[in-house]
């Protein structure tokens, strides 16, 4: 399954930590015309470079749902970065 | 019955061991405190769960004020997903990159790694586990 949300947070200036969810679900809407209107130059590029475009999808379906769990986190006495998808 | 079992059984039965030993042998054999001496004695191998992410730790203390901590977590199923993405490099790209990595030593046919191949080297990475330690820092790689 494909992530739906992802967690951004970043240490302000006043030592304040933030934490930002970003609704990745609306995103991936969002995205879905761009991906409709590119998908037939997807496909020439992979006529084009040999490539079995079905392999090619899935591939990058699989990087993307794998991208869940994802967890980085950055604790420096003058920054703090976070970014975990869920 | 294993083959140790059954040595086991006959070094008892010839008299060349104690009952005793015989039971701490099956114990170091099998593993002790299992709960279920039936199940740990079984000829069934125990499988071992798969890890799900790779984690990488690091604690340093090089500065003064306070310390830095890094904490990655990375899904095996990501780095499953990009070996299966590598495997799809066009053959041209592949063939610059074979020729990239001759050029740094590395004799490597990316033509021959097969996806399962990657696939295995991805399973053995949850044998590995990478510690190091500094006086002022600490690195940790690995499976959980």
């Amino acid at each position: 399954m494909i992530p739906l949300f992802a967690v951004i947070g970043f240490r302000t200036t006043g030592r304040r930590t933030i934490r930002l969810w970003l609704p990745l679900f609306l995103v991936w809407l969002l995205l879905l015309p761009l991906v409709l209107v590119l998908f037939p130059f997807f496909l020439v590029g992979c006529l084009i470079l040999d490539m079995n475009a079905f392999s090619a999808i899935a591939a990058g379906w699989s990087v993307v749902a794998g991208l869940r769990g994802t967890h980085v986190e950055i604790n420096d006495p003058k920054n703090y970065i976070l970014l975990r998808i869920v | 019955m294993t083959e140790n079992r059954r040595q086991i059984l006959e070094m008892l039965a010839g008299g060349k061991i104690t009952a005793d030993e015989a039971e701490r042998l099956m114990s170091a054999l099998y593993g002790e405190g299992n709960g279920d001496s039936r199940a740990t004695m079984s000829d069934a191998p125990t499988v071992k769960p798969r890890p799900k992410y790779l984690r990488v730790m690091v604690h340093d203390e090089s500065r003064d004020d306070s310390p830095t901590e890094v904490n990655v977590r990375i899904p095996m199923q990501l780095l499953r997903a990009g070996v299966r993405l590598a495997s799809l490099i066009p053959v041209q790209a592949r063939d610059q990159v074979n020729d990239a990595l001759k050029e740094q030593g590395m004799q490597i046919d990316l033509s021959q790694i097969k996806p399962e191949n990657l696939e295995e080297l991805v399973d053995q990475l949850s044998e590995l586990t990478v510690d190091v330690d500094d006086k002022h820092s600490k690195v940790r790689v690995f499976c959980e």
